[in-house]
């Protein structure tokens, strides 16, 4: 179940209204209704994945429990291997298997890829990574092994960030499902305005960006020669767009809907493109999953206490493995590799580059720069192959970029969205504060309904489902 | 007043507040549901837009509509499955390729999809009828995912391949709310009349005559206007026409694509179909990619499926616009695949 279909849009309310209705102050109940709801939410998609979920619950539940009792690091490991075996096979094993035949076979060495013919689970990376960083927090001894089944499985699958995160820790989660939830009528109205937000993000902005884009990338030799180059780089520019929205929208509407049901989730995306740094930058852009990397990966391997040059190599590695994250495809991985690269000359050059206040005008042109890196990245992301993506940047190196582009129509969107981005950039989401008479905001959720209905927008699926 | 009153006050507010918010959402819905612009929700007869002889919006459903109106007095066994493009296989012709028990109806939506053409094989086999014979005409762009980006209100009238019945109507829902379907639909709202401006993709363009029998669509007044004035015609039209120097080949289809293909050959040789797969050609040169066109070979078979992409392309003349080529053209389509 998909957060722009419309069957969302008759589940949500409906949960709502029996959780605070008819469940209410029955703690117990509560959550057993919840972690239906979050399963009926994911068999949507398809039920027979629902066992790998459960699974995961089940041996990270059983293996903390064990944990906790001895052998901590033996259980713990059992569970990473085993979680990251599931992740393997599901995600990665056919890349694997087929970049391995090609490899033998350019040394002349012709080898059968064996593959395997799966489908991707959705949510599966994201689900994994939550579950692992409960292990490892039990491990850690940072947390306490959850007692309670319900509750810990309800923490796996919470439907709103089930599929495209936050992804979220057990040491802020867990105890909100372990603890009584009351209506909050002021959480309630920035939830919905939260909804409300994220779902100009998708539809009004990603959405519409995506028409150009796809029709850009899918015929870049065709809009270089008519067009020019001009019209590829806006196709690059709008992508960033997309994601951004896409992205951030979904955890908008994901943050919104957690806190209806009166449960905070984590930030996930903090105005990313007024960003200054590259360091800021990834202090804003998914930064639940950054910050996973930071604590399970990056600290472990040794963080910054080895020295200046394994400081490197590990943020090159952190980098690598959350490019390989998103997919298995060269193109992700090489996406990681470009802001490991990125990130490694910035500090070279200029040390941490970290920010305590909010972007100002003055800072425009660090913005901007941070922004051309994101969109080149964002190609290459976007991108089928390596090879493809070396085409269209030839392509853009050698035709017009003076041309008017094709494509400026999605601009009309992008603009204003920037603009609101900017004036709210201050606050959690762009509308958390409308200091305004109660029947402006109301002419003002309006205006936002009407530009989600008449955005003239396909709609699309989630970008970061497939992750 | 106990905290748990307190916090029920809370939440009829905010229950009551928010259905506030959401009245404007409810006005519109109430509007679409009332006036229901692609027929989805009160019914209606098809036959009626046909006799304006304007084409409605909807063909896949005229198609449809049709198929049920005639079956019980037909016996069709022969269909022509495909875009718009197929409008222009006649019947008549393809019925000289055919043995004399063929009895021929065309399946056709605009912008058919690849699922679209799957519901119409399962009304098809849902019905008891047998498709002997077929032919299913492909463009390029039909193998993309991004299919419909042209114009997202064009919709498919029966129920998409897996989609349940709330987003069959949101689905419907949203492309009515799309401005450019608006411009065009809320004066014919009003006056009745239909424009058929170059902007136009509302409406198809004024037929010459329709047979709801076969669902056979004449056209043929285009080349009466191109054999009048064949200047005018192409000047008429001439932001249809984008001449392309080469190729443009679309990226490789998806395995969703593909399923959709295997499960139409699974159907076909159900019936023990004699069929052929056609891609014809475009004047803009949106081609399949070579690997594609080998996959499409494999999965229907090397003497099914012809590969005219190229056919007629170096000439606009050829073409009604940039991807509708002519009778004549489809014509000897058919005379060279059927090899007589």
């Amino acid at each position: 179940m998909a957060f722009n279909s419309i069957i969302y849009a008759l589940f949500l309310p409906v949960v709502f209204l029996l959780y605070w209705y008819v469940f209410a102050r029955r703690l117990r109940i509560q959550n057993v209704f919840l972690l239906i709801a979050s399963y009926v939410f994911y068999a949507c998609w398809d039920w027979r994945f629902l066992a790998l979920i459960i699974f995961t619950t089940l041996s990270t539940f059983f293996t903390a429990k064990l944990a906790a009792r001895g052998q901590l690091r033996l259980w713990t490991g059992i569970n990473i291997v085993v979680n990251l075996a599931i992740l393997f096979v599901f995600k990665y094993f056919n890349f694997f298997a087929e970049s391995f035949a090609q490899m033998m076979s350019a040394v002349g060495w012709e080898v059968d890829a064996v593959t395997l013919n799966v489908v991707l689970p959705v949510g599966i990376s994201f689900y994994t990574f939550q579950a692992l960083g409960y292990s490892i927090d039990v491990a850690r001894r940072q947390i306490k092994p959850s007692s309670d089944i319900v509750s810990f499985a309800t923490f796996i699958a919470f439907f709103p960030q089930l599929v495209a995160g936050p992804i979220e820790r057990a040491s802020s989660l867990l105890p909100q499902i372990e603890h009584e939830r009351r209506f909050d009528y002021t959480e309630a109205v920035l939830g919905m305005r939260q909804i409300l937000w994220g779902v100009v993000k998708k539809v009004a902005v990603a959405d519409v960006c995506a028409v150009y884009v796809d029709r850009i990338f899918s015929q870049p030799d065709m809009y270089a020669a008519e067009f020019g180059a001009s019209t590829l780089v806006l196709g690059a520019v709008l992508f960033a767009f997309q994601i951004y929205g896409d992205f951030s929208g979904y955890s908008d509407i994901a943050i919104g809907s957690a806190r209806l049901l009166g449960i905070r989730l984590r930030q996930n995306f903090r105005y990313p493109y007024f960003s200054r740094s590259v360091t800021d930058f990834w202090g804003r852009w998914h930064i639940s999953l950054t910050s996973w990397f930071r604590d399970y990966v990056y600290i472990p391997l040794g963080g910054n206490r080895r020295g200046v040059g394994r400081t490197y190599f590990n943020i090159f590695v952190v980098f690598l493995l959350s490019g390989l994250w998103h997919g298995a495809n060269f193109t992700f991985i090489a996406w990681g590799a470009m802001w490991g690269v990125a990130y490694v000359v910035e500090r070279m050059i200029f040390g941490k580059v970290t920010y305590t206040d909010e972007p100002r005008l003055r800072n425009i042109m660090s913005m901007i720069g941070i922004f051309i890196v994101a969109v080149i990245g964002f190609a290459i992301f976007r991108s089928p192959s390596i090879s493809f993506f070396g085409h269209y940047a030839s392509l853009c190196a050698s035709s017009s970029l003076c041309a008017i582009p094709s494509g400026l129509t999605a601009m009309a969107y992008v603009v204003p969205f920037l603009v609101v981005e900017w004036l709210g950039r201050r606050n959690s989401f762009s509308i958390e504060r409308l200091p305004m008479p109660a029947w402006v905001r109301y002419l003002f959720y309006t205006f936002l309904l009407m530009v989600v209905l008449f955005a003239n927008s396909k709609p699309e699926t989630f970008i970061y489902f497939q992750f | 007043m106990t905290m748990a009153d307190k916090e029920r006050k809370q939440l009829n507010r905010f229950v009551k507040r928010t259905l506030l918010a959401c009245l404007p959402l409810l006005a519109i819905v109430v509007t679409y549901i009332a006036i229901d612009p692609f027929n989805v929700i009160w019914g209606f007869n098809p036959m009626d837009k046909v006799a304006e002889k304007s084409e409605p919006f909807n063909r896949s459903r005229l198609a449809v509509e049709a198929y049920l109106n005639h079956r019980d007095s037909v016996d069709y066994n022969a269909f022509l499955f495909g875009s718009s493009r197929t409008i222009y296989y006649s019947v008549d012709e393809w019925k000289h390729h055919l043995p004399d028990d063929a009895v021929c109806f065309h399946f056709d939506a605009a912008w058919e999809t690849l699922e679209g053409m799957l519901d119409k094989m399962d009304l098809i086999k849902e019905k008891g009828d047998r498709i002997k014979y077929a032919i299913l005409e492909f463009h390029a762009d039909q193998f993309a995912d991004t299919a419909h980006a042209e114009i997202p209100y064009r919709q498919d009238f029966r129920l998409r391949h897996s989609e349940n019945v709330f987003a069959y109507h949101f689905r419907h829902f949203m492309s009515a709310l799309n401005t450019d379907f608006l411009k065009v639909y809320i004066p014919y709202l009003f006056t009745g009349k239909m424009e058929d401006t170059e902007e136009n993709k509302v409406f198809e363009s004024p037929m010459r005559g329709y047979d709801p029998v076969k669902n056979e669509i004449d056209y043929r007044n285009f080349d009466d206007e191109i054999d009048t004035d064949s200047t005018a015609y192409f000047n008429r039209y001439s932001r249809h026409y984008q001449k392309a120097a080469v190729d443009s080949v679309v990226p490789r289809m998806s395995d969703e694509r593909i399923a959709l293909l295997r499960e139409m050959r699974r159907r076909l040789n159900a019936d023990s179909t004699d069929y052929r797969v056609i891609l014809g050609p475009s004047f803009y040169r949106h081609v399949n990619n070579s690997t594609d066109v080998a996959l499409l070979r494999r999965i229907f078979g090397v003497k099914r499926v012809y590969d005219f992409q190229h056919l007629g392309v170096e000439s606009q003349s050829n073409f009604y616009d940039n991807i509708h080529y002519r009778y004549f053209i489809a014509d000897s389509i058919m005379t060279m695949v059927y090899g007589k």
